[in-house]
């Protein structure tokens, strides 16, 4: 589907991230109540303003079903504050019958729910656009998935660097020729109807999530395929995405060697029969059209000579028109030279009737519930002519009244309001380029709860409303909630965070109940010994697992005598459901208290503080904790036998220590038994059932795997093949890569790093004793030694140590293909040789491979296709992890600031977009925040673009002042010793300990246009200017900006309004003088790429 | 030979007569933008030409002038360039 003819570019930079504005629902009897009730909120908000989350929370869980709605998207009070004004003037007057304004304000007289169905459109290629949705991965976890779905594919299909994600979203620092290439590729066929159907069921994943009740379905082109996915007509996604990256492969060479010069695509501005009558007149009929999407747009193809003749006709007639950048004759029969791998796709792929009515885009019907006849249609579309039109007009004549666009950009939504104006339908994207994903997904939201539709309001607030709430029996009363407030949530009763809330602290007692009585039964240390399951007539602890006897004997009852020979597996703490030999489900409070491991293992950094040694990065799960965890429950399925391998693991999240406690829970099922190997296969997953990050992770895994059992460890195969090309010496020490790595010493088992090349890495490592893994048990039965494990895997640090570039080298784990153990796990003070494998790295992803040899030589562990996802984060030369009074997150601009005695320092940051994830945020926040700012921000209140100013803010300030301390002193120093405080609108830094030998220099912060500056200099008045810049802009535009931000520095430092400053001159070195109120001012300005930042000591001129 | 003032209101007019369905500012300005400020999609854009063609009963050359704006990497129209492009045509 080609692009409309002036299409707005979509934004060239990755959009914001988190809930930049919130939607605000109210219902009421009829028109007169309803205006009342914005009048009242009104004056609630003027009186006291609450967080703007809690207040759309309260409002949504309030919404009674029927009456009269009234819906606001808003990111700030003063809009609330503006729209519901506007709401009352407009409900005041009954000439208007309804409020549609595109700002985010919607009501209708004659609401559409009530007279029609809500359908859903799937848009198909030509919709995708770079970056698309990924402001939304950060926001809603089910879209993060899907997009991570394509590189475990990819990873799966032994070929990660074919992962589409890599098209979709780039990494940040892309170069504008690398963009340009990229945008080049995501045009191309495969990319271009695989992206957008991923797109598209990312989309609707977060509409199922609202449960928006959808009556019938369509897709447009290629959309088609999401339609029928998403009817329940076809289920492709399991069986077949594996393919996903050799299919893209065929379509792309059939598409590079198919076609040819003389077909010609044109997209006209005119309806087809317009153009039919041109191409009968000029053409001979060899044009064709090949999509009908809306009176004023069709897509016509045909042999070069021919278009261009009916090209001009157009022109003639006053008819937009333009050429397509691509010559694919889809939806025609000329597309059948390129079907090979479509056909091929859905040779194998069953259709079932679909649970709801989805139409075809090329008969403009229902589809038929015959599954042969389905499949001819779906594979068929795609050279046969699309008529949207027609489909649309038939739906519409169904009773279709709101038309959602489940998938990218809003083209279908416009090409409906095209279809259908001037009858009764409203045409809602959720996603278009030039509104964040979070804020499109609140305007959709907001127009169908205005037209009566029910939906399910919870789901935009899971996991982000802390505050305190409360409701009154006359309207919304909210209390002010304090952002230093640590108390948990109180949620309006009977709300669903109020209900999640109360369940969870029921069961958490429920467990400790538990915890205490099994612990008295066994004698064992609390939260060691196993509980009984929470459902079930038999208790069953680990032992009796233990003692279930011998293995096949899966109708064995559940024993009941625990056994005392054996003791309890480390991390098996309460088992909630056990069927012998088949299933096992255990739970596990994860507490950084109890899991001393975890402090050794936090993301982040270590030693963050000199005033707090102790203060690390945020602690997380190690990957291998939650394999051990696999390992254990299915070494409790299968008594006696030794765990041989993990295989196809899949990591999908973190699992970050909450400041309170997380439970863990580990569910492992037997899928396979040999009897005459004695090999059990078991497939596991690990989840937790909410933390701070993913308050609702029941049903979620964060990590999956399948565990080998057998009776005993397999022979060491022979070494995998290893032969080093440019070999070196490593030049890094063991005390290098430790400085680098983000673990404590539980964790650092590296002896020695030897010799290194292109393929990998030689080393020696030592197993380190257990007994400091947790506080209540100094020797853990383990089923695979996960510290161990972990260790093994730090000579690949010490691989990418010796890499020249050290861009993108914050690695996460992702998944691993095989780990194989043969051997049991060795007891500490063993020595191994240790041998790390680069099989393939590429922009966003590494995979590397493990190999630990025992002093003979054999092999002990293998680890093969262990994926990694690389970070990108500004530090330049310094590494995150490492000393935190060494880096500097944020760049200085010495060019920002001129000449001067006061060491002025000037540090700017766009904040990219890994640093704004969640996880990694706060990770950031632990290791350079003091306590106290670590309160604010743990208990955060405003919206998720409010915390990250917040947050950048507060960095960039202490960044600035750090630098210009050690500018005048010669001290560095750690950010997190470094208190910052709001004093009126400005921010003030401190020392966290005692008092310097003087105070901290001044520091101003200005945020614009998705960056953060900041001006620190021992002098008494100064002020700072920040404003975007296009990167192509004009040396006017540029200058025009220059101007802008000196009056805005000068207006900073001295409180004015910036209409009070005005430029006197301004030089080639970017040295300007501004007046204000009868003085002048020197200001020095800068430009650094897409950023113009300007800076004033206010010195006079 | 109208104004830029006249013909700011004529745009206007055209457009809440066009799209009598949605909620336009109260006031409008020269640097309102047609995607960003008033919330057409691209293809309204098509839409809009025709009706300020039967609005000033005649063929304007807006394919030229969409063209102009592409070729010079705009994503969006001021309204004042519209305006700017009415006075041009608009005897």
């Amino acid at each position: 589907m080609p692009a409309t003819l002036t299409e707005p570019q979509p934004v060239s930079a990755p959009p914001a991230s988190g809930w930049d504005t919130e939607v605000f629902v109210l219902g009421a009897p009829d028109r007169a109540a309803l205006r009342a009730r914005a009048v009242e909120l009104l004056a609630q908000i003027d009186a006291a303003p609450v967080a703007l989350p809690e207040l759309a929370a309260v409002l949504a869980a309030r919404l009674a079903p029927g009456g009269a709605r009234l819906a606001v998207v808003a990111g700030s009070h003063a809009d609330l504050r503006a729209r519901l004004a506007r709401a009352a003037d407009r409900l005041a007057d009954p000439k208007f019958k309804q409020v549609r304004d595109s700002n985010g304000l919607y009501y209708f007289d004659e609401p559409l729910g009530a007279r029609g169905t809500v359908a859903l459109l799937f848009p198909g290629e030509g919709a995708q656009y770079l970056n698309m949705l990924l402001d939304l991965c950060a926001v809603f976890p089910e879209v993060e998935d899907t997009f991570l779905w394509c590189d475990r594919l990819a990873e799966e299909a032994g070929r990660p660097e074919a992962s589409l994600r890599r098209v979709l979203h780039p990494p940040p620092g892309t170069t504008a020729e690398e963009r340009a290439a990229i945008e080049a590729e995501l045009r191309g066929l495969g990319p271009s109807i695989f992206g957008v159907l991923l797109a598209d069921q990312a989309i609707f994943r977060v509409l199922e999530g609202l449960r928006v009740p959808a009556a019938a379905i369509a897709g447009h082109s290629a959309g088609e395929l999401g339609a029928l996915l998403a009817s329940g007509a076809m289920d492709s996604r399991e069986s077949h995405g594996s393919r996903l990256p050799e299919i893209m492969d065929i379509m792309q060479r059939q598409e590079s060697a198919v076609g040819g010069p003389e077909i010609a695509l044109l997209a006209v501005g005119a309806s087809k029969a317009t153009i039919e009558d041109v191409a009968r007149a000029v053409a001979d009929g060899a044009v064709v059209v090949a999509m009908d999407n809306c009176p004023h747009q069709c897509v016509a193809v045909g042999p070069t000579d021919a278009v261009a003749a009916v090209e001009r006709a157009l022109g003639e007639r006053g008819v937009i028109a333009e050429r397509l950048p691509f010559k694919r004759p889809y939806h025609t029969p000329m597309f059948e030279p390129y079907m090979g791998a479509l056909r091929a796709l859905f040779t194998d792929v069953p259709f079932n009737p679909p649970h709801t009515p989805v139409y075809c885009c090329t008969t403009a019907r229902l589809f038929p519930t015959d599954p042969a006849a389905m499949r001819h249609l779906a594979v068929d579309q795609w050279v046969t002519p699309v008529e949207f039109t027609r489909t649309i007009e038939r739906m519409h004549a169904d009773g279709a009244r709101l038309f959602v666009e489940c998938g990218p950009r809003g083209n279908l939504s416009a090409f409906v309001e095209d279809i259908l104006r001037g009858k009764p339908f409203a045409a809602i994207p959720a996603n278009v380029p030039r509104k964040s994903g979070p804020t499109q997904i609140n305007h959709m939201v907001a127009q169908l709860v205005a037209h009566g539709v029910d939906l399910n309001l919870a789901y935009l607030y899971e996991g982000r409303t802390s505050g305190r709430t409360r409701s009154a029996s006359d309207g919304v009363s909210v209390d002010t909630p304090s952002r230093s407030d640590a108390h948990p949530v109180a949620h309006t009763p009977g709300s669903p965070a109020s209900v999640v809330h109360t369940y969870l602290d029921v069961m958490e007692q429920f467990l400790d109940a538990q915890r205490e009585v099994m612990s008295a039964y066994f004698g064992a240390p609390v939260a060691y010994a196993p509980g009984a399951p929470a459902s079930g007539a038999s208790p069953a602890s680990v032992a009796d697992l233990i003692e279930a006897g011998a293995w096949g004997n899966v109708a064995a009852p559940a024993p009941t005598r625990p056994a005392t020979e054996e003791k309890p597996y480390a991390l098996i703490e309460t088992v909630v459901h056990h069927a012998p030999g088949q299933e096992l489900v255990f739970r596990r409070v994860m507490d950084e208290r109890e899991d001393l491991y975890a402090d050794d293992h936090t993301l982040g950094g270590r030693g963050v503080s000199r005033e707090n040694p102790a203060q690390n990065g945020l602690p997380v799960l190690p990957m291998t904790f939650s394999l051990e965890a696999m390992s254990e429950a299915a070494s409790a399925l299968a008594p006696g036998k030794v765990v041989t391998a993990v295989r196809n693991v899949r990591l999908f999240r973190w699992l970050p220590f909450d400041p309170g406690t997380t439970t863990l829970e580990v569910r492992a099922r037997v899928v396979a038994v040999d009897p005459e190997t004695g090999a059990v296969e078991v497939k596991a997953d690990v989840r937790d059932l909410g933390n701070s990050f993913l308050s609702d992770g029941t049903n979620k895994p964060a990590c999956e795997a399948t565990v080998d059992l057998a009776d005993r460890y397999p022979d060491a195969p022979g070494p995998l093949p290893f032969a080093l090309t440019d070999e070196v010496a490593c030049k890094s020490s063991v005390e290098d890569l430790r400085r680098n790595m983000f673990h404590g010493p539980l964790f650092q088992m590296i002896r020695s790093l030897d010799r290194t090349g292109r393929e990998g890495i030689d080393g020696t490592l030592e197993v380190q004793p257990r007994d400091g893994w947790f506080r209540s048990n100094a020797d853990p039965r383990i089923a695979i030694d996960p510290v161990l494990t972990d260790a093994a895997m730090h000579i690949l640090g010490a691989w990418h140590l010796e890499q020249p570039d050290w861009t993108g080298r914050i690695l996460l784990p992702i998944g691993v293909k095989s780990l194989e153990f043969f051997g049991p796990p060795p007891p500490a003070g063993t020595r191994f040789f240790v041998r790390g494998h680069n099989e393939h790295e590429d922009a966003r992803q590494v995979r590397h491979g493990v190999e630990l040899f025992d002093a003979d030589g054999r092999v002990w562990m293998r680890l093969v296709g262990a994926g990694y996802w690389r970070f990108y984060l500004p530090f330049g030369h310094v590494n995150f992890f490492g000393p935190k009074d060494e880096y500097f997150l944020s760049r200085g601009v010495p060019d920002a600031v001129g000449a001067n005695g006061a060491h002025a320092r000037c540090h700017l940051l766009e904040p990219p977009a890994d640093l704004k994830q969640p996880v990694l945020r706060a990770a950031g926040a632990r290791v350079t925040m003091t306590p106290h700012e670590l309160g604010t921000f743990n208990n955060w209140t405003g919206t998720d673009a409010e915390l990250n100013d917040w947050f950048f803010g507060r960095m960039l300030a202490k960044d600035a002042v750090r630098a210009a301390w050690n500018a005048k002193h010669g001290e560095a120093m750690f950010p997190a010793d470094m208190e910052s405080e709001a004093a009126g609108a400005r921010i003030v830094c401190r020392p966290r300990g005692a008092a310097k030998g003087e105070p901290l220099p001044p520091v101003r912060v200005a945020i614009a246009d998705g960056k953060v500056a900041a001006l620190a200099a021992f002098a008494p008045t100064l002020g700072i200017g920040l404003q975007g810049l296009a990167k192509n802009a004009a040396p006017d535009a540029e200058r025009a900006a220059r101007a802008a931000t000196a009056c805005a520095a000068v207006a900073d430092a001295l409180d004015l309004p910036a209409a009070r400053c005005e430029l006197v001159s301004l030089d080639a070195t970017g040295a300007a003088v501004v007046s204000a109120d009868g003085a002048r001012y020197r200001v020095q300005t800068a430009r650094q790429a897409d950023t113009v930042v300007a800076t004033t000591l206010c010195e006079p001129a | 030979m109208r104004t830029p003032d006249e013909l700011l209101a004529d745009l206007a007019h055209v457009v809440r007569t066009a799209f009598p369905d949605r909620d336009f500012p109260d006031v409008v300005d020269t640097s309102m933008r047609v995607f960003a400020d008033l919330g057409m999609a691209s293809i309204e854009i098509v839409v809009l030409a025709e009706k300020l063609d039967a609005y000033f009963g005649m063929r304007l050359p807006f394919g030229t002038f969409l063209k102009g704006l592409r070729e010079r990497g705009a994503d969006d129209i001021a309204l004042g360039e519209l305006v700017t492009f009415l006075q041009q045509h608009v005897s």
